[in-house]
């Protein structure tokens, strides 16, 4: 065995690599050296194989026993330089500092957050788990869903085309009709002038106007499914606003489809975020309309004006707004960081902090799509009218001509076909979405979370957009671009533009927690956002089991290479 | 740029004037010269002399080869003398003035001494001054008959003295008062200096038989997006120009703080034809006010001339040893989180850092002195956190003052009338960051004084001794004013004009707040400044300011900070990465690699960019920036013993190649190669994609590859292979460079470690190097607690021995650990290859071996290592290897 000195810094899984005897390798088989240079304070390898235990050489790695805790890599550069690295101490020891071993006590603060983790893990995988049948269940009723919607839509489109024949048929009749009854006019009016009788009734001359205004009605229809068909086709495209008579004539058991909490499309209407304002789209393309002007015009600029446009190169804004956020956010609230060691440093993969607070709101999906109405479409296959009477539409003029009743109630099939292409296309849309290894996003979709940080409020719709909101004014950071970093993050790009500078963009990085929330939003660049987001959907099953074994072993006194620095 | 923002020649009357002024129309003879206490004076009559219309001219002598010339008016109407600018000149100047006994007179000339084989003659009609080396004119002032000088007077009946500018009006109360002179350079090849500007090193002329361009413009600004080529003048003015060819180096300094334009003349501007036009270079000064009080500098070599200049301005302060490792800035490290997360991310990517800076937005809304109650609400914490790994911090103050009632700064400056006031007598407003500003009127000592007690740690509320500061926007930049600056009819105490002092405003607003670090606990100061005049050296570093990611202005930033070196600032550098844009990871990775051997090494960036860390561009870009940061702190002992040097004798850290070779006309307007010292030399890329240099190596002596250790021959020029790794760099035969391989957090960590001795041998097998060490911290080394070595190698060995002996002693652990020799031949290594090691009378042996010259993996081993020899670095000791 080597004597202390000499084995100072090696993992104990690397011993017997230096315990060969005879001369010993750098690993890097650039030379050989005697034992006698081993950690003998000077560097014969440049990989620092010779120098373990010093800070001779500059890729050298030291091993911390960290006994009550975990044994840790330091750089080379950690040893004997004055700071206590290793919680043991054990980097310190030419004797011109003296470090206490706090090994123990952190040793037991770091299990006990490790316990902690493992049992956000575990309980989030079960929320997962959970998550991912609620998935395949629904997946499999909307997959029915959509084809049960597919059929009606053949069915109706049908219905549709032959009220849309017998419609035909009847203004022809109708058109034949009038034009026999304005013949019969004209006879009787020339009759009557002939008779020197001159009156005429005002209702004979509204009729052709009637006629008139019912192809306008048609006309404007087939415009309306077009549109819809449209849709349809290009499905990752936004989706337009659907016609307004299906907000109107929504059905209950149509909007028991969606999963509670997620907001109605009206709703998402109202919160989709303002257009980004004109003078932000002009600066985008480059042209500055403070710098135009200024060539030709500072000289009717008063000496405020003239400071700010002038501030305003180095910081894109007015300078007076820069300023005044200087001096609001004294006033605002602020509910920021506060619960954070600032100073903790950012550990990668300290997933634990805050988690605590999160309690877990088990999600009621009520299993709606099982009551979706299946029947309602065999009426359809029965006669036109009598089906229409079915749906409950209504006879819109009861005292009105064979003509209106079949036009009313081709204009209200219509609709209704306009409406569930609609909503074809939003689920064929949804079904297309990635949600996940396993489908444990699926219960976010559509989802919006909101963070308020100092004077903005953030907003983030999962597989949509998100926004920063402060009053009235929003921002966009950007759309729905998908997850990057095997299910790690999620990008969302493409948001307003900033002046000088590139669209925003939102990176999201998911990390395991038991409820669904938003924090630590920042802007690291400038217009590149981050934010944090906590949901089960990350709680790994197989992570769960990881950070077990990594907790066992602590407990054990174990040994197991941490990550934490390297 | 917004060039039509900016006064050009024709829109500024008196350049206009002074350009259209033809040679030989001076007209002003000198009265016969009397000696009068010990300097040599005489009176200038114009032609059609009034009798009252007369000037003075003084003539004097100091140590060194200095001469100095002043002219002022004889009488001023109102007795309202003309402007001197003060607290410049270096105190004791007058100590090191030669009494002068004589003067010769003879066929109309006055001729008497100025140093050995130097003299100075007085032409008296016309008249003229020049210095002469035998038969031989070296410098001649006002030999091609341009002098002029426009003498305060009374206004005239129905005389408007007004100036528009744009919106801007000048109401001008003194009038015309501008003076112009030209200076001849005899037997010169090029002319250097007068920074600051973004231009190349040997200045081109701008005026000949046509006109070239603008002519130099000495005017300090803040200059928005400013371009790489131009004679535009950037943030600051040093109206200090050397003249070199292969015979000798001259100089030549007009202390005058107006606004100030210098045309540099191409042969035959003046009609003379043949050879005559060729006999060397003249130039054409001209400044709006002020006096004529000029000095020439007669070499003979270019460090001669710039340790006669450092002599009359004062040489660089001794930075503190922290500050010439690597700072880590940006507009901004938004909060305390922020901070402690890029500080965290350095030690995980193992890359030394020792300061991390915090710009404006870390104040409560742009009052200086105080922190953002939101950001950064524990800054005494924070500090301690980056004290607890030996790193420091920089804030910002900038000497725009926020009106606000309720700021007490403000309160207190406007209560004891401290603003610069308008021309109207009351505070004068401008606009900055602050929004409506005012500017403490630092030129008077007493506000200087007050402005210095604000950095008490009382005072300054949330500072501990690790913070050191940033003075910005001292130009003064005002959003408002003419020229992105301060109105010239503005007014400082006494009664003196803006347009006066204009280019010393920043000077004296660094020199108080320097002053103030000063006094917090008898440490250095670190205080950056961006506005820079003669004499800045003495107060602290500045850098060149708002530049842009591109490659442009990464090739520029070495001519640019070669000009400010050779013009006394030593300790500057330009912004690693570019402050606009953003720059390619190529790009980013060559401005560390050049940026690791500027004086001054700061990565800062625009509020607009995106994060460029040195982890931001990833692998593998981190790698190469943190091996270029790596290469910066092995050669830290290097750079502060080359620091003392520039503090000692005034010689710039980073040298163009004719400071060390100035007989070699090759290297005369070489600008994209550099010296650090006299030992390395760099040759940055300065082009995307490159992968082939021309590198030229001057001199009789080999160079060795730093990093490969590969011997090139002196004297010529090679086309060399460049990798992504690292930039070519060289160690010229003949020196010893110091260095401490070991890597560390920071600078503060390194103090014990060992040394490496890296040996260059020259033709003869010989080479020789300094190390001078003390505390890095306090000016205990004035009083001699230093340490400072000269190491010899000679007849096969190297030796050990005081290079200036020390009063008080300063203590070090460290070791040598390794020496390195390349061009060592081998064959003469005794076959036991064990060196012999004699310390304190003790002999003992060492290994040697063949080892690469720095320790990477996969480098050959092409030098010779002493293993171990273990000698103190503060004993005298010698190794012998042969």
């Amino acid at each position: 065995a080597l004597p202390a000195e000499k084995a100072r810094g090696i993992a104990p899984e690397d011993l017997k690599y230096y315990q060969g005897g005879g001369p010993l390798w750098c690993k890097d088989k650039s030379k050989s050296f005697a034992l006698s240079r081993l950690n003998d304070d000077y560097c014969d390898c440049p990989d620092g194989t010779d120098e373990p235990g010093t800070s001779a050489c500059p890729e050298g790695r030291f091993y911390c026993r960290n006994a009550g805790h975990s044994p840790h890599f330091l750089f080379s550069s950690r040893v004997n330089d004055g700071i206590c690295d290793c919680c043991d101490g054990s980097d310190e020891y030419n004797g011109r500092t003296t470090c206490s071993d706090t090994c123990w006590e952190s040793g037991k603060k770091s299990r006990e957050k490790l316990e902690k983790k493992v049992s956000v893990y575990k309980e989030g995988a079960k929320i997962r788990a959970k998550d991912i049948r609620h998935y395949k269940h629904a997946r499999k009723q909307q997959e029915g869903e959509l084809s049960s919607l597919k059929k009606e839509e053949k069915s109706l489109k049908e219905i549709t085309q032959k009220l849309k024949v017998e419609l035909e048929a009847v203004e022809e009749a109708e058109r034949l009709e009038r034009e026999k009854k304005a013949k019969e006019e004209q006879e009787r009016k020339a009759k009557e002038e002939a008779n020197k009788n001159d009156t005429t009734t005002a209702a004979e001359e509204i009729v052709p106007e009637e006629v008139q205004e019912g192809v306008t009605n048609v006309d404007s229809h087939e415009a309306d499914n077009e549109l819809s068909q449209q849709v349809k086709e290009g499905e990752t495209e936004h989706k337009p606003e659907p016609p307004a008579a299906s907000e109107v004539e929504t059905e209950p058991e149509h909007s028991e489809l969606e999963p509670p909490g997620v907001s109605t499309e009206a709703e998402q209407l109202e919160s989709k975020p303002q257009l980004p304002t004109e003078v932000e789209v002009d600066t985008e393309s480059g042209l500055e309309p403070a710098d135009d002007s200024e060539s030709e015009d500072t000289d009717g600029l008063s000496k405020e004006e003239l400071g700010k446009r002038v501030a305003s190169r180095w910081t894109g804004g007015s300078s007076s707004e820069r300023e005044d956020k200087g001096e609001d956010k004294v006033e605002e609230e602020y509910d920021g960081n506060d619960d954070k060691d600032v100073y903790s440093g950012h550990d990668d993969d300290d997933e634990d902090d805050n988690y605590d607070n999160f309690g877990y709101d088990s999600h009621n999906y009520t299993d709606s799509s099982e009551k979706a109405d299946t029947s309602w479409w065999q009426k359809l296959r029965q006669a036109p009218r009598a089906l229409l009477t079915l749906l409950g539409l209504k006879r819109m003029h009861v005292d009105a001509s064979e003509a209106d009743r079949i036009r009313s109630e081709y204009r209200q099939a219509n609709n209704k076909l306009n409406d569930l292409q609609s909503k074809i296309s939003e689920l064929q849309k949804k079904l297309k979405q990635d949600f996940g290894k396993e489908g444990e996003f699926f219960s976010l979709y559509d989802q919006c979370f909101e963070r308020r940080q100092q004077k903005y409020v953030y907003k983030v719709c999962l597989y949509k957009d998100s926004t920063q909101e402060e009053g009235h004014s929003s921002t966009r950071l950007g759309s729905w671009e998908g997850f990057l970093d095997d299910y790690k993050s999620i990008k969302f790009q493409n948001g307003d533009h900033c002046w000088n500078g590139p669209q925003r963009s939102l990176k999201v990085r998911l990390r395991c927690g038991l409820k669904s929330e938003l924090s630590d939003i920042e802007e690291p660049s400038r217009c590149e956002y981050a934010a944090s987001f906590w949901t089960p959907a990350v709680c790994y099953e197989e992570r769960a089991k990881e950070l077990q074994a990594q907790l066992d072993a602590l407990r054990a006194g174990a040994i197991v290479p941490s990550h934490d620095e390297l | 740029f917004k060039s039509e923002e900016f006064r050009k020649c024709q829109q500024t009357p008196f350049c206009k004037d002074s350009r259209a002024r033809k040679p030989g129309s001076s007209g002003f003879r000198a009265s016969p010269a009397e000696v009068v206490d010990g300097f040599v004076q005489a009176r200038l009559i114009p032609e059609n002399s009034t009798g009252s219309d007369n000037l003075v001219l003084k003539l004097m002598v100091y140590q060194g080869g200095v001469l100095r010339i002043k002219v002022d008016q004889e009488n001023v109407p109102g007795g309202k003398k003309r402007f001197e600018v003060p607290d410049v000149l270096v105190d004791g100047l007058e100590k090191k003035r030669l009494w002068l006994q004589r003067i010769t007179a003879k066929d109309g000339l006055s001729t008497f001494y100025l140093s050995s084989g130097h003299e100075v003659v007085l032409q008296h009609e016309p008249f003229q001054v020049y210095v002469t080396r035998g038969q031989e004119k070296l410098v001649s002032v006002n030999g091609k008959g341009l002098f002029h000088f426009e003498q305060r007077r009374e206004k005239q009946e129905g005389e408007n003295w007004e100036e528009h500018f744009r919106s801007h009006t000048d109401s001008r109360p003194y009038g015309p008062q501008s003076i112009g002179f030209d200076v001849s350079f005899h037997g010169a090849e090029h002319v250097y200096g007068i920074p600051e500007r973004a231009t190349s090193l040997a200045l081109k002329p701008t005026r000949g038989t046509e006109e070239h361009s603008e002519p130099y413009r000495l005017f300090n600004l803040d200059v928005f997006e400013y371009l790489a080529e131009s004679p535009f003048g950037l943030y600051g003015s040093i109206p200090f120009m050397l003249s070199h060819g292969s015979k000798r180096t001259s100089g030549f300094f007009w202390l005058n703080a107006a606004e100030m334009l210098i045309d540099v003349l191409s042969p035959g501007w003046d009609g003379a034809a043949g050879e005559e036009s060729k006999q060397g270079i003249d130039t054409h000064w001209f400044a709006e006010a002020g006096i004529v009080d000029a000095f020439v500098f007669v070499g003979p070599g270019p460090k001669d001339v710039v340790q006669q200049y450092t002599g009359v301005t004062g040489t660089t302060a001794m930075p503190p040893f922290f500050s010439i490792g690597y700072h880590q800035c940006r507009w901004n490290y938004k909060d305390e989180a922020d901070v402690a997360q890029v500080d965290a991310k350095f030690d995980e990517y193992d890359i030394p850092y020792d300061v991390i800076w915090l710009d404006i937005e870390h104040t409560d809304g742009k009052r200086y002195f105080t922190w953002d109650p939101i950001t950064f609400p524990t800054p005494k914490e924070m500090q301690a956190k980056l004290e607890a790994k030996g790193r420091h911090m920089v804030a910002i103050v900038d000497p725009h003052i926020k009106r606000d009632e309720g700021f007490a700064l403000h309160k207190e400056a406007t209560s004891k009338g401290y603003y610069v006031k308008n021309s109207h007598g009351s505070d004068y407003d401008g606009w900055c960051w602050p929004g409506s500003s005012s500017y403490p009127d630092l030129v008077n000592p007493e506000i200087r004084a007050w402005w210095a007690e604000k950095f008490t740690l009382k005072n300054y509320v949330g500072s501990t001794s690790i913070l050191h500061i940033w003075n910005d926007m001292n130009e003064p930049s005002v959003f408002n004013g003419p020229e992105v600056s301060m109105p010239r009819d503005n007014l400082h105490y006494n009664g003196i004009e803006h347009r006066d002092v204009h280019n010393a405003y920043g000077y004296y607003f660094h020199m108080a707040t320097t002053q103030g670090l000063r006094n917090r606990e008898g440490q250095r100061p670190f205080v950056l400044s961006r506005a820079v005049f003669a004499g800045t050296q003495k107060i602290g570093p500045i850098w060149t300011g708002d530049n842009t990611a591109d490659w442009e202005q990464l090739r520029v930033s070495v001519p640019m900070i070669l000009s400010l070196g050779i013009t006394g600032i030593a300790f500057t550098g330009a912004d690693v990465g570019g402050f606009f844009g953003n720059p390619s990871s190529e790009l980013l990775t060559r401005w560390y690699q050049l940026g690791a051997f500027y004086p001054f090494f700061r990565a800062h960036a625009h509020l607009d960019t995106k994060r460029r860390e040195p982890w931001i561009p990833g692998e593998p870009y981190t790698s190469r920036i943190r091996e270029a940061i790596h290469t910066r702190y092995a050669l830290l002992p290097y750079y502060y013993t080359l620091f003392r040097e520039a503090h000692e004798t005034g010689i710039p850290v980073m040298r163009p190649l004719w400071f060390e070779h100035p007989n070699d006309p090759e290297t005369f307007a070489m600008d994209d190669e550099f010296l650090i010292g006299d030992a390395l030399l760099v040759r940055s890329v300065y082009t995307e994609g490159s992968n082939l240099e021309t590198v030229y190596l001057p001199g009789s002596e080999p160079w060795f590859d730093i990093k490969t250790g590969q011997s090139f021959n002196g004297g010529k020029t090679y086309k060399l292979a460049v990798s992504q790794d690292s930039i070519p760099a060289f160690q010229r035969g003949g020196t010893i460079i110091p260095r401490k391989d070991r890597f560390r957090r920071s600078s503060s960590q390194m103090v014990d470690d060992p040394y490496t001795l890296v040996i260059a041998l020259n033709s003869t097998q010989e080479a020789q190097g300094e190390l001078y060490i003390d505390d890095g911290k306090s000016y205990e080394f004035e009083k001699g607690a230093f340490i400072h070595r000269r190491f010899s190698f000679s007849g096969g060995k190297l030796s050990s021995s005081s290079a200036s002996p020390a009063s008080k002693s300063y203590k070090t652990l460290s070791t040598v650990e390794r020496i390195i020799i390349l061009g060592l031949d081998a064959k003469k290594v005794p076959a036991a290859h064990r060196a012999l090691v004699e310390e304190g009378g003790q002999d003992r042996q060492a290994d040697i071996e063949a080892a690469p010259p720095v320790l990477r993996a996969k480098l050959k081993s092409n030098a010779v290592a002493v293993r171990l020899p273990n000698v103190s670095i503060d004993k005298d000791w010698s190794i012998k290897v042969l």
